[in-house]
Order: structure tokens, then C-alpha cells, then sequence
């Protein structure tokens, strides 16, 4: 009798594990659905500019940055010229993405089956390095988010993708960063999603708030607020240093760099841009 | 359904107030804005009024066996510190930990010690500054407040571990939803003003709820023009021109800020000066 209910439960919870949703693309339905009778007029595929799709004052001025003179491009060739050049025992990082720099952005992030983990760009261009008997490039700015630019840049006009494959592991991986996104932290008790869900459209002081759909597709950014926090004036920053900053404004401590927490953030959180195209880098104020 | 405990309460009520002021500040300018947040929830309950057991303790050891007033406080701030440190701890462990509790990087809390020198930096920290100076009291009492902070911040995380969208499917389950008609509409508009009614006789009514002069809520209508007025007002537009997602989607807020301000001022009702 015994053994018949430990059988039965061990069904029970093999079963459990299962039906866990992790529906990303219906997820990602949802907000679309919401943003676009938020924003009469505002169509799904201009959400990839931001805030910017909100307001059309303030996307003349952004556009005109971005056509004439964008801030970033001298990083975003020496992004280039990084990706190019050869390790100390001789290879490039083509030796890990491909001959192909347009066709590696847009696999990120993804479900890694064989670790068992959420993998993104940043922590790939890492992993190449030190694969490579090099140091990894360290934080969220500087080398690895130029050559993080220099891929998105490659890969502009891809349609981002990201896949939740149906294994229980990573569905719990993309359930966690959606449970990340959506509680309130922090002593101002604030989630992602009440900022960036439902507020977005209106203004925290001089900011309008952004709707999640399109944040990831332009990212790495470069920002002034970044550029006017740096010695070397630059103001390129990866996703992970915008979540930091986030993080940081509801006055909860920011979780580690490329840690747990925030790829299965980013797993969530880039999968809500499903079908937008990829625009990267992007300038931001 | 979420189930939301007192505190969590308190802490809805100080976000929407504080939420306007927190965001694109640089840190210098949020730490000079931090006299007017409070580092503890502004609406506490009456036990979290209580002194808390650690302070006690010491105290009574002082008054027995008369030791010097530095060990006792001595004593005091270990203890202090453990409970801030084991609070604190449990509050990370489930990724709950608060920015200025003890985060090596928070510029947040500032203090001048006896030698006038300035200090910035966490509750921790500061607390640990403050103890090395000697000023034991100021250490215990910013170590309360750290303790406080990972108490909240564990009760936040685990509160939250079923956090969801609550936006279309899942939106009609998770809250109670009312029809997206004019229906729900007129219905949510009932209770809407009778709680902000409510709120109103206490004095606790919000700005920008249902305030004529209030030019708070901005909405771009299908036209192109943009109104400005309160929640409520700018709701009524909405549903006149036949807009009731929107409206409701504006009522819904109002309500939430007549319900807060009603709880805010009740648990104000015996406010008063809170001088060290
Ligand atoms: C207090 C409100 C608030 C909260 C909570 C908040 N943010 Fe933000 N966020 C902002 C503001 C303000 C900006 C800058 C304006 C904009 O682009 O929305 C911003 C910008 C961003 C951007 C850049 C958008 C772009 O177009 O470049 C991303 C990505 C982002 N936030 C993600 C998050 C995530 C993830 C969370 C939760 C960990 C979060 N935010 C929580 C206020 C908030």
C-alpha cells in the first residue's frame, strides 16, 4: 500500500512539474494586446523605440540623435574591431559564434539544456574569453557591452525569438523571471511591472515611463545619464546594468551581475519582444 | 489572491507618494530628499511602535548591575547588530534584501560624528561608523532601522512569490474584476466615490483621486488632444467618449488612492513628534 502511494505521488508531481504554463509567446500576446488599447494609435512593431513610441515630440529629437550624429559609434567600432581580434592563441571570437557575426545576437538569451541554464549574449562573449585563456571583460559597460553593440548592430532587423523549449527546468527558469518581473520590491514597494506595465505612458518626473514590450530589442544603450557618470564619458551600458538602475530606484539592492536572477529576468523579459525586430544599440537620455 | 499584511499596507500607502520623487534622481540628490522619506514606512503599527526587545534588554542590565554606560551600550549595539545581520540575511536569502539596509554601495544614510566628519553610506555601515566612534545609540538605533528593513524585505519577498500580471486572462482571475462596459464602469464609479467619500472624512482624500484643480492624469484622447485633470475627472471623459477601458483602467487607481488614503489616515490618527 505503501509503495502504491509513493508511486502515485511521484506521478503526482512528475505531472505537477509538467503543466507548469511558461506559455512566453501567449505572455508576450497579453502585454501586446494591453500596450496597444493603452496606446490608441501606437502600433506593436514601434515599441522596440521605447518611450520614444509614446510621444512624438520627443521621438522627432531622439530620431534626429540617432540619424545625424549617435553617440555611440565610435564604440560601437571598436566593438568591431574587439570582436576581430585574435586571442592570444590565435583565434577570434568567431571561433565560438560562427562566421556569421549577423546570426549571433539574436539567439540570446536561451535555455542552455546542457547546463541547465539560462545563457545570454554577455555571458557568451565571457565565456569565449575565458574558454579562450583570456580574462573576461568585466562589468556591464566598456568591452563587453561594445561587443555586445557590435553584434546587435549586425543583427538589426532580426526578429527576436526566444524559445522556452519544453523542458521543466527551463520553464521554471522563464516562470521565476516572470515571478521577478511582477513583485514588488524594495522600500518603495514597487515591481517592474508597475512602472513599466501599468504606468507606462505616464511620467516619473521628467521620464515617461516605457512599456516592457520593445525594452530589450535596443539594448546595449547608450545613455548621457551613463555618459555623464563616467570618467571615459561613456555611456554604453548593458540590459543587466539597466536592471541594476531599476532596481537601485525602488531602493531594492541590485542582484549580481549575470547572476541567476536576472538571466531568468532577461529570459522573461526579452521573450515579451517576441517578433519585434532588433535595433540595437540604441541612445537613451 | 495576494493576502497583504499590515505591514505591506503601510508600505503601499508611502509608495505612491514616494514613487514620483524616487525615480532619475542622482543618489546625492535622493540623499538629500531622504529627511523627507521616511526610512521606516511612514504608517507603522502600534507594535512595530513598541521599542523594540533589543534596546530593552541592555537597559535593564544597566540599571542591575550598574556597569559602565559604554559596555552596556556596548552589549547593546552586538546585539543589535547580530539581529540586524540574521534579518538581514534571511531577507537576502530570498533575494528580498533592500538597497540601503546594507548594501555596500548605498550613499543613502548620512551622519556627522562627533568630530565632524561625514559619513554616508547604508544603515550598516553607518552603524558600524557610529560604533567605532562611540556614539552606541546612534549605532543601535540605525541598526533597528536595518533590522526593520530586512524584516520588511523578507516579508516582501515571500508575500510576492506568486506575483503575476494582472492584466488581461490572468487580470479577470487574479483581481475582482469588473466587466469592461459601461456597467463596470458606472459600477467601479459608485464604489470609487464612496470610498474616496470615505477617505475624505477623515481627511485623508489624495490630490490627484478626484480633485477638481488637480492636473495630474494626462490623456491623449482618440483625437489627438490631451485632457488633464484627476483620476476620477479624467475617467468621467474617457467614458463619455465611450473609452470604458480606459476609464475604468483610471478608476481602478482612484480607488486604490481613496482606499490608501483612508488607511493612511486612520493608522495617523495619533501621529506625533518623533524627535530622535
Ligand atoms: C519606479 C519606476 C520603475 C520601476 C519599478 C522600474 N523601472 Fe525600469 N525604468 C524606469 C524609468 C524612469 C526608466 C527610463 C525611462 C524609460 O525608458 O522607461 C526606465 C527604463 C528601463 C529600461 C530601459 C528602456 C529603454 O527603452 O531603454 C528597462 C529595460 C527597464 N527600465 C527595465 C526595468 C525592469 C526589468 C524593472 C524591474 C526590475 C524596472 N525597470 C523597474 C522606471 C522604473
Amino acid at each position: 500500500m505503501r509503495k502504491y502511494i509513493s508511486v502515485l505521488l511521484a506521478a503526482s508531481v512528475s505531472l505537477a512539474s509538467s503543466t507548469i504554463m511558461a506559455d512566453n509567446n501567449a505572455d508576450a500576446n497579453d502585454l501586446k494586446d494591453y500596450f496597444i488599447k493603452k496606446f490608441p494609435g501606437v502600433t506593436t512593431d514601434s515599441l522596440v523605440n521605447g518611450a520614444y513610441a509614446l510621444d512624438e515630440g520627443l521621438f522627432m529629437q531622439w530620431q534626429d540623435v540617432e540619424d545625424n550624429f549617435p553617440p555611440y559609434e565610435d564604440n560601437l567600432a571598436k566593438g568591431e574591431e574587439l570582436y576581430n581580434k585574435p586571442f592570444a592563441n590565435g583565434k577570434t571570437f568567431a571561433s565560438c559564434f560562427g562566421d556569421d557575426p549577423s546570426a549571433v545576437r539574436v539567439k540570446y538569451p536561451h535555455w542552455d539544456s546542457e547546463t541547465q541554464q539560462v545563457v545570454t549574449l554577455e555571458g557568451d562573449i565571457n565565456k569565449c574569453l575565458t574558454d579562450n585563456g583570456e580574462k573576461p571583460f568585466k562589468g556591464k559597460k566598456g568591452n563587453l557591452a561594445y561587443v555586445s553593440a557590435y553584434l546587435a548592430y549586425q543583427a538589426r532587423g532580426q526578429k527576436i525569438n526566444v524559445v522556452v523549449p519544453d523542458d521543466p527546468k527551463a520553464k521554471e527558469a522563464y516562470e521565476m523571471g516572470k515571478q521577478f518581473f511582477y513583485a514588488k520590491r524594495g522600500q518603495l514597494n514597487l515591481s517592474c511591472a508597475d512602472c513599466h506595465v501599468y504606468q507606462a505612458g505616464m511620467y516619473v518626473r521628467a521620464d515617461l515611463l516605457s512599456p516592457t514590450v520593445g525594452h530589450t530589442t535596443h539594448f546595449p544603450v547608450w545613455r548621457r545619464k551613463w555618459q555623464l557618470a563616467d570618467k571615459n564619458e561613456d555611456g554604453f551600458g548593458t540590459l543587466q546594468r539597466r536592471y541594476d538602475g531599476c532596481n537601485k530606484q525602488v531602493r531594492a539592492k541590485p542582484f549580481k551581475n549575470q547572476g541567476e536572477e536576472y538571466r531568468n529576468l532577461e529570459f522573461f523579459h526579452a521573450s515579451m519582444s517576441n517578433g519585434l525586430e532588433i535595433n540595437g544599440p540604441g541612445y537613451r537620455k | 489572491m495576494m493576502k497583504q499584511s499590515k505591514f505591506m499596507k503601510s508600505l503601499l500607502v508611502t509608495s505612491p507618494l514616494l514613487v514620483l520623487a524616487a525615480c532619475s534622481d542622482s543618489p546625492q540628490q535622493s540623499a538629500d530628499k531622504a529627511a523627507a522619506m521616511p526610512e521606516k514606512p511612514a504608517v507603522m503599527s502600534s507594535e512595530q511602535m513598541a521599542v523594540p526587545a533589543v534596546a530593552q534588554a541592555p537597559k535593564a542590565e544597566e540599571s542591575k548591575a550598574e556597569p559602565s554606560a559604554t559596555s552596556a551600550d556596548k552589549a547593546a549595539y552586538d546585539a543589535a547588530l547580530a539581529a540586524a545581520n540574521e534579518a538581514v540575511d534571511k531577507a537576502a536569502s530570498v533575494g528580498g534584501e533592500w538597497r540601503d539596509t546594507r548594501w555596500k554601495k548605498s550613499t543613502f544614510v548620512k551622519w556627522t560624528s562627533p568630530s565632524g566628519e561625514t559619513v554616508k553610506g547604508s544603515f550598516m555601515t553607518v552603524a558600524a561608523k557610529a560604533a567605532e566612534a562611540g556614539d552606541y545609540a546612534k549605532a543601535v538605533e540605525l541598526l533597528e532601522t536595518a533590522r526593520f528593513q530586512g524584516e520588511m524585505g523578507y516579508e516582501q519577498a515571500m508575500a510576492q512569490k506568486q506575483a503575476g500580471p494582472v492584466i488581461g486572462k490572468s487580470a479577470s482571475a487574479a483581481a475582482a474584476a469588473v466587466s469592461g462596459d459601461k456597467d463596470g464602469y458606472e459600477e467601479l464609479l459608485k464604489s470609487t466615490i464612496a470610498a474616496a467619500d470615505k477617505a475624505a472624512s477623515v481627511g485623508g482624500e489624495w490630490r490627484d483621486t478626484r480633485w477638481k484643480k488637480s492636473t495630474f492624469v494626462k490623456w491623449v484622447k482618440p483625437d489627438g488632444s490631451t485632457e488633464k485633470g484627476s483620476y476620477v475627472v479624467i475617467a468621467e471623459k474617457a467614458a463619455a467618449s465611450g473609452d470604458y477601458t480606459k476609464a475604468i483602467e483610471l478608476l481602478e487607481m482612484a480607488k486604490f488612492q481613496a482606499d490608501m488614503g483612508y488607511a493612511q489616515a486612520m493608522e495617523q490618527q495619533n501621529a506625533g513628534p518623533k524627535l530622535n
